[in-house]
């Protein structure tokens, strides 16, 4: 079932579209959810509210963008509503209560499970809209004029506010971690 | 193209999105600008490690098997159009915040206007007298004059003629507004 047919099948309401909405999405959505609030259980009930508002609402749906984009957008605006209702996040603690173990023997190389924690870390103590920007850019692969259009800002925005939390992220890394490889630091 | 350009359009450069010809300006550039290659390199390294980095940890998550079943769950019992009591609900829910902010904003501006602008404000609180004037309202105006008169009488063969002088004297307040003057009329007699 292509996205067209999925669509028309849910306006329809037909038995079989909303688990194959689910089982197509779900598991993506789920992924950008978790890793725009932090916590797994937070991130599944904000996957199943996007769900049903999006089913709720797929007659407005006019085919503009990807469903997964549509779906991306509605998830977004709901972890807002998230963040502002928590004021401050709280990142699960499997990944932040990680130590950070760096091998002795080879400084200049952490292991991947040590590199991962260590970004996540640092990118739960960037601000919301930077944070946003650094998943859907490099988590999402989005362009950058797909990141503008989703967040409602000029391209411009997205530049500046990549830039500025490329930089932070690079602060709070530890040193042997470099975003940039061998090339160096961020500056140009 | 120069740096500055580049760099501006280094995240299109690198995802592919410029148009032919800014593309092809900026392989120019790039043949030729040993820094720019290296900020492009940069960024592709950058795009790795935090595509790498952040996937590692979320690969394994999927979504609770449960959570289907409670989407269908949801959806059939909230598929029976609201009613209207429901609707009202919600949109008070929505929009009582800024409707009772809108409603106060409006009444303040009716006060200021009715206040300040009409020029109707309210009264000071006068000095009253006992009669219930504002004494500050009031000019007391006295206003006298002679009224001079001839008398001619006979004593024995003369014509005698007494000139006497009627003072007459009035008082008059004049107060703002519509409010009735109380008026005195005095009268002396002085004989010259």
């Amino acid at each position: 079932m292509d996205e067209e047919q999925l669509i028309a099948a849910l306006k329809a309401q037909a038995p079989g579209a909303v688990p194959e909405l689910v089982s197509l999405y779900g598991d993506r959505l789920l992924r950008s959810a978790y890793s725009l609030c932090g916590n797994e259980a937070d991130a599944q009930d904000i996957v199943q509210e996007t769900l049903l508002q999006a089913i709720r609402s797929v007659h407005r749906f006019q085919g503009r963008s990807t469903v997964y984009t549509w779906l991306h957008a509605i998830l977004l605006n709901l972890t807002r509503h998230y963040h502002r209702d928590r004021k401050r996040i709280v990142y699960d603690n499997e990944l932040v209560g990680r130590e950070v173990s760096l091998p002795d023997e080879n400084p200049s190389q952490l292991d991947a499970g040590a590199a991962s924690s260590a970004l996540w870390k640092a990118l739960g103590r960037l601000s919301v809209s930077h944070r946003e920007v650094i998943i859907l850019r490099y988590y999402e692969n989005m362009k950058i004029h797909e990141i503008a259009r989703q967040l409602g800002i000029s391209k411009g925005t997205v530049k500046s506010r990549l830039h500025y939390a490329i930089g932070e992220m690079q602060k709070l890394l530890p040193g042997e971690l470099n975003l940039f490889g061998a090339c160096g630091t961020e500056e140009m | 193209m120069n740096c500055r350009r580049f760099q501006n359009r280094l995240y299109e450069y690198v995802e592919g999105t410029l148009s032919p010809r800014t593309q092809a300006a900026a392989d120019q550039h790039l043949a030729r600008c040993n820094a720019c290659r290296q900020a492009m390199h940069q960024e592709q390294q950058l795009a790795r490690v935090l595509c790498e980095g952040l996937r590692h940890d979320t690969g394994t998550l999927a979504l609770r098997p449960g959570i289907r079943q409670r989407i269908l769950t949801v959806l059939e019992h909230t598929s029976a159009p609201p009613t209207a009591g429901e609707i009202i609900a919600g949109l008070w829910k929505r929009y009582a915040r800024p409707v009772v902010i809108a409603v106060f904003l409006l009444l303040i501006v009716a006060f200021l206007r009715i206040q300040y602008l009409s020029g109707t404000r309210v009264p000071e609180t006068g000095i009253l007298r006992s009669d219930g004037r504002d004494i500050r309202s009031a000019v007391s105006i006295e206003v006298s004059y002679c009224v001079p008169t001839y008398r001619f009488h006979q004593e024995g063969n003369f014509v005698v003629d007494t000139l006497s002088c009627v003072t007459m004297v009035a008082n008059e307040t004049l107060w703002t507004g519509a409010q009735e003057p109380v008026k005195t009329k005095q009268e002396r007699k002085m004989p010259l």
